[in-house]
Order: C-alpha cells, then sequence, then structure tokens
C-alpha cells in the first residue's frame, strides 16, 4: 500500500531568502525516552526565535505550542525510532516557517491523509468538535487536534507532504507550518 | 487530593481544582491519573471548578483530556466552570472552542 498525498501550497523550493534559520535533528527514542525533551526543545526554539518579535512573550507563548506540537507528532508517529526526524525554522521576516520530518507506518500515513481530507473539506470548528468526540471513544492517540487548533486559533497556514519512503519501508512526512509575524506579535 | 511533579501540580478541593505548571505528557492514557480523580470529584458534586491559569502550556493530548472531563459533565448534566487567563496563548486561543461540547460550561479567562 502506498501513499502520496499533498496538503495546502507545498512549496518546496521556496525562492524567499531567511534570514534566520535553525535546524535540529533527532533520534526519536531520545525524545520517547525523556518526553519533556520534546517540550523543552520547543521552549528553547520558540525564545531563540522570540528575540525578533515586539512582543516576545506573546510570540514566546504561540511558537512554543505549535513547535511542540510538531515534533511531538513526529517523534510519535515515526515508525524507527533511530530514523532522525529533522526540526526546521527558517524566519522570512514577515513569516515563520516550522517543518518537521519523519518516517511514519503506512498505515498511519493512510489514516493521516484521510484526517487531512477531512481537514481540507469540512468545517474546521465542526471538525473540532467531532474528532473531541471520537476521541473520547477512543484510546488512540491520533487526535488530529494539535493540527486542528494550529490552523483554527494560531492562524497557521498548513502544508503537507506524504510520500512513500526513499528506499525503504513506511512513507515519509513533511508538515509545514508557516505563521504570521504579525499575528505572533499580537498580544 | 494533591499530585505533584517538577513540571506540573494538581490539587482538589471538594468542587474545585486547580491545576499548576507545564502538562505535556506523551500520551491521553497519561493524562489519565490526573483527570480521573477530576472526573470522580465531578461526579461527587453538583457542580465542578477547573482553575488552570497557572497552566502554562498544554499540548493536544491534555486539551483531548480536559474535553473529555467537559463531555463527562454534559452526560451527568452538571455545570462546569474552567477558570483561565488571557495572558497565556493556548487558554485564550483554544479554550473557549471547548464550550461547543456543553451548554453548561463556562469559561472565565481573566
Amino acid at each position: 500500500m502506498s501513499v502520496e498525498y499533498t496538503f495546502g501550497t507545498y512549496d518546496e523550493d521556496s525562492d524567499l531568502p531567511s534570514i534566520s534559520e535553525f535546524e535540529v535533528r533527532f533520534m526519536p527514542l531520545d525524545l520517547v525516552a525523556h518526553w519533556r525533551r520534546c517540550g523543552m526543545t520547543a521552549d528553547f526554539l520558540a525564545y531563540f526565535l522570540s528575540h525578533a518579535f515586539r512582543n516576545p512573550d506573546s510570540a514566546l507563548g504561540t511558537l512554543s505550542t505549535v513547535i511542540n506540537e510538531l515534533l511531538e507528532n513526529a517523534v510519535k508517529f515515526s515508525a524507527d525510532k533511530r530514523v532522525p526526524v529533522v526540526l526546521s525554522l527558517s524566519h522570512f521576516g514577515e513569516v515563520i516557517g516550522i517543518t518537521a520530518t519523519n518516517t511514519c507506518r503506512d498505515a498511519h500515513a493512510e489514516r493521516f491523509a484521510g484526517f487531512l481530507e477531512r481537514l481540507r473539506t469540512e468545517d474546521i470548528d465542526d471538525l473540532f468538535v467531532s474528532q473531541i468526540e471520537h476521541n473520547a471513544e477512543s484510546a488512540q492517540g491520533e487526535s488530529g487536534l494539535g493540527i486542528i487548533t494550529m490552523v483554527k486559533d494560531y492562524g497557521a497556514s498548513l502544508a503537507v507532504r506524504i510520500t512513500p519512503a526513499e528506499g525503504g519501508e513506511g512513507h515519509d512526512v513533511v508538515v509545514r507550518v508557516v505563521l504570521n509575524a504579525e499575528e505572533l506579535d499580537r498580544a | 487530593m494533591n499530585i505533584e511533579t517538577d513540571d506540573f501540580a494538581v490539587s482538589i478541593e471538594g468542587d474545585r481544582s486547580r491545576l499548576v505548571g507545564v502538562l505535556r505528557l506523551a500520551t491521553p492514557a497519561a493524562y489519565k491519573k490526573i483527570f480521573d480523580p477530576l472526573t470522580d470529584a465531578l461526579t461527587a458534586n453538583d457542580a465542578f471548578t477547573v482553575d488552570i491559569v497557572e497552566v502554562k502550556f498544554m499540548n493536544s493530548s491534555g486539551i483531548t483530556a480536559l474535553s473529555r472531563l467537559v463531555l463527562a459533565a454534559r452526560q451527568q448534566d452538571k455545570p462546569l466552570t474552567i477558570l483561565g487567563t488571557e495572558a497565556v496563548a493556548w487558554q485564550k486561543k483554544t479554550i473557549t472552542s471547548l464550550k461547543r461540547l456543553h451548554k453548561k460550561l463556562t469559561v472565565e479567562l481573566s
């Protein structure tokens, strides 16, 4: 089974020059073994970026929340916990791009594409409620709630690409979130 | 009932509870040990209040767990109040959306 799915405007080679860049590679195993490392990393990267804003405290809260959700998902859904996940941040001035890359199991790729298709076609407020009600009856960790809140509450523009993993099992997943700098500055 | 860890603290007294710190646990199951006692306290009272003003961060698994408490209040047809603050991004942006789950949910943001 192979899935090829693209959500949103996925611009692989942006010509926009970034004014600041940061990339971190993790062994998922290290973060699974000590889960709070996800939050520590998110806080650190958010703090690093927040100094570029007029209202650093407001930017910090949003950046840390979004980075943490992307990192937690990338780690949680990594098929092989010894294959690195990559988290990269680019500050383009008016927008901030945050990208998480990981390799997931085939079944997850299929479910994730299905979820994104719902996100694309359904009303997001209704989807938020329906996912919460669905979660209440299931013990699975795949709520999609992090993705929904990023788009619904943080004005994030979301792009995802799911492709069969190069030379291996599973699927490569790239999740890119773009946040508006002006929105981040708003208290 | 009190739970205290390096990252967060939970206290329950009668019909009120207070969560403090950073709640970024790995799975919804990990949240059970915090939220099961809250649900029990809700069940034992006619109404219940959860103070999250000092919860700096809560990940989406935590929001799922908090939503389950709201759904439990709906199922029991009881008023639930969440006390939060506009000063914390996730509270200001996401918590009011939970009102759609339960007519008797009040969200007060200071």
